[in-house]
C-alpha cells in the first residue's frame, strides 16, 4: 500500500514540473489572476471524471462502447478506428470546453479574446497533467519499466501537452470570438461577410441574431478542436509520428502568433453604467464603419488607423473601433502566420499598406501649400469680399470674376 | 429611391486654361443614385482633364454614404493630377465630421462658405 502511494507521488511530482513549465512560459503575463489560473487547471484535471465515467458505463451499458459497436456496424477497420478516434477526441473536447464556458459564465473570467486562449489552455494542461498521472506515469513507474518512462515522459510532456494546448487554445480562440459577438459580428459585416451560418442558425432556431453568431462560432471552435485531435491521435494509432508531431508544431505555431496579436489583448469587457454616449448619429458612424470595413479590405491599414484614433475621440468607448484599429496595426506588424513563417526561414517580405489619404496628406504639408489658419480676417481677403459685394449688387448673376487685375490674386 | 440634385454653374475665368465649377449637391447621396449622379462630377473631369478647380457647395446636402466619400477621394485625385484643385462650401456639421474622421479634410479643405472657398481655390501655391 504504501508503494502504491509513493509511485502516486512521484507520478504525480514528475507529472507536474513540464505542466508547471508550460504554464510558467505561457500565461506567466496573467500573473495578476494566479488564483483563477490555479481553479482553471483544477477544473482542468476533473475533465477526466467524465471520461473515465462514461468508459465505466460501458460495463453497464455495453451499447455505448464504441471499441466494440462501431467495429461491428463497420467493417472496415481503418475507418471503425478513425471513427472510434474521432468519438473519443471529440468528447474530450467537449468536456473541456464545456469547462470554459461555465467556469466564464460563472465567474466572467474572459475579457478579451486571448484571455479565453489562456484559460482554455491552462484547462487543457490540467487534462494533460492527470493523463499523465493516471495512466500513464503511474503504470510505467509502477511496472519498473524505467527506460519507456523516459520517453514517454519527454514525449508526452513535450508534444502531446503541445497538443493539447493547440487543440484547447484554437476552441479558446473561437469562444473567445462568439463571446464579443457584438464586436466581431459588427466587424465582419461591416467588412462585407455575409454571415450565412449564423443566418441560417437564426432562422431554424429562432435565435436572435448576436446568439446565433456566438454559438455559430462556439461549433466552429469545437469542430476545429476536435478534428485536429482526431488527425493527431489517427496519425499516433498508426504510428505515424511525423505527421502527427507537424500537425502539432503548425498548430502550436498559430496559437502563439495569435497570442501575439493585440486584437486578442482588446480588453472588450464594457461596463454601460461608465459608457459615454457617442457624439456620432447611427446612421452617420455607419459611413463610417462601411468605409473602415472597405478600406481593411483594400488593405489601407494606415487610413483605416487614423480613422478609428480620430474616431475614438469622438466615442471612446466604442469598442468595435478598437477592433478595427487593433487589427489595422496588426496587419501592419505582419502578425500572422504568413510573415511569422517567412521570418522565421529569413524571406519576411514587407507588409503591403495601400493606404491613400495618409500618404496624399503627407505630399499636401508643405510650407506655403496651405491656406493660413485665419485668412479670413486678411486684409487681402477683405478686399476681396468688398470687390464680390460690388459685383454682385451690380449684376444679381455674377458668379465669380479672375481677370488679372482682379481681386489680388 | 431617395433625391439628389445636382447643379453645375461655370464661374468665369479671364484665364482659359483655367476652369472653374460651382457644383451644388442637395438631397442625399446614398446607394440609390450616387452612382448615376457620380457620373456627372466624372464628365465634368474628363471634358477638363487640366487645371480643373471644383468648388463644392454641399450647403443642402443632409447625407453621404461611404461610396460617395470614395468618389469624392476619387475625383480629388484625378482633379489634382491634372493641376486643379478640389474645396468644399458650407457642408453641415454631420457631414464635416464624417469627412473629418475618414481623414478627407487633410486633403480638401472644408470652408464656412462659399466666398472663402473661392478665395481658397484661387490662392495660389
Amino acid at each position: 500500500m504504501e508503494k502504491k502511494y509513493l509511485l502516486w507521488s512521484i507520478a504525480i511530482v514528475v507529472a507536474f514540473i513540464p505542466i508547471f513549465t508550460w504554464i510558467y512560459f505561457l500565461i506567466r503575463k496573467d500573473e495578476k489572476r494566479k488564483g483563477v489560473i490555479f481553479a482553471m487547471f483544477f477544473f482542468g484535471i476533473l475533465t477526466v471524471a467524465p471520461l473515465l465515467l462514461f468508459q465505466y458505463s460501458w460495463k453497464l451499458f455495453p451499447q455505448l462502447n464504441v471499441f466494440t459497436v462501431i467495429p461491428g456496424k463497420i467493417s472496415n477497420i481503418i475507418i471503425s478506428s478513425i471513427l472510434i478516434i474521432a468519438i473519443l477526441a471529440f468528447m474530450e473536447e467537449v468536456f473541456k470546453q464545456w469547462l470554459v464556458r461555465f467556469a466564464d459564465k460563472k465567474w466572467l473570467l474572459v475579457k478579451s479574446v486571448n484571455d479565453s486562449i489562456r484559460l482554455s489552455i491552462v484547462a487543457a494542461l490540467g487534462f494533460s497533467f492527470a493523463e499523465n498521472v493516471y495512466p500513464y506515469f503511474f503504470q510505467l513507474l509502477g511496472s519498473g519499466d524505467y527506460k519507456g518512462l523516459i520517453g514517454a515522459y519527454f514525449f508526452r510532456s513535450l508534444f502531446t501537452a503541445g497538443a493539447h494546448i493547440f487543440f484547447s487554445g484554437i476552441f479558446g480562440y473561437y469562444y473567445g470570438i462568439g463571446k464579443f459577438v457584438t464586436n466581431y459580428r459588427d466587424e465582419a459585416k461591416w467588412k462585407g461577410k455575409k454571415l450565412y451560418i449564423a443566418r441560417f442558425i437564426c432562422k431554424i432556431f429562432r435565435m436572435p441574431q448576436d446568439q446565433a453568431y456566438r454559438e455559430e462560432k462556439i461549433l466552429q471552435g469545437l469542430l476545429y478542436a476536435g478534428i485536429f485531435h482526431s488527425v493527431y491521435n489517427s496519425f499516433m494509432q498508426y504510428n505515424m509520428i511525423i505527421p502527427a508531431l507537424v500537425v502539432v508544431l503548425i498548430g502550436f505555431s498559430y496559437l502563439m502568433v495569435l497570442l501575439k496579436r493585440a486584437s486578442g489583448q482588446l480588453n472588450l469587457v464594457t461596463d454601460i453604467s461608465m459608457r459615454q454616449e457617442s457624439k456620432f448619429q447611427k446612421k452617420d458612424e455607419e459611413v463610417i464603419f462601411e468605409l473602415i470595413g472597405q478600406w481593411m479590405k483594400e488593405k489601407k491599414y494606415s487610413d483605416v488607423m487614423n480613422a478609428c484614433n480620430r474616431l475614438l475621440q469622438k466615442d471612446p468607448e466604442n469598442n468595435t473601433v478598437k477592433l478595427f484599429k487593433t487589427k489595422a496595426q496588426d496587419a501592419i506588424q505582419g502578425i500572422d502566420i504568413y510573415h511569422e513563417a517567412t521570418e522565421i526561414i529569413g524571406t519576411r517580405k514587407q507588409v503591403e499598406d495601400k493606404s491613400t489619404i495618409g500618404i496624399e496628406s503627407v505630399k499636401i504639408k508643405k510650407p506655403g501649400q496651405n491656406l493660413p489658419q485665419n485668412f479670413q480676417d486678411s486684409e487681402k481677403y477683405g478686399k476681396f469680399l468688398e470687390e464680390e459685394k460690388k459685383k454682385k449688387e451690380a449684376d444679381p448673376t455674377y458668379k465669380l470674376d479672375i481677370s488679372p487685375g482682379g481681386p489680388g490674386i | 429611391m431617395t433625391e439628389a440634385h445636382i447643379t453645375i454653374e461655370d464661374i468665369q475665368s479671364a484665364d482659359p486654361q483655367k476652369h472653374i465649377k460651382l457644383i451644388t449637391i442637395a438631397g442625399q447621396l446614398d446607394e440609390s443614385n450616387v452612382d448615376e449622379k457620380a457620373q456627372e462630377i466624372y464628365t465634368i473631369i474628363n471634358q477638363n482633364p487640366q487645371s480643373l478647380f471644383m468648388i463644392f457647395d454641399f450647403g443642402k446636402l443632409e447625407y453621404m454614404n461611404s461610396k460617395s466619400i470614395g468618389y469624392l477621394t476619387d475625383w480629388y485625385g484625378k482633379v489634382t493630377q491634372g493641376g486643379g484643385k478640389i474645396a468644399i462650401a458650407q457642408a453641415k456639421q454631420n457631414i464635416n465630421d464624417i469627412l473629418q474622421v475618414v481623414g478627407l479634410t487633410q486633403l480638401i479643405p472644408i470652408y464656412n462658405n462659399i466666398d472663402e472657398a473661392k478665395f481658397a481655390v484661387l490662392n495660389p501655391q
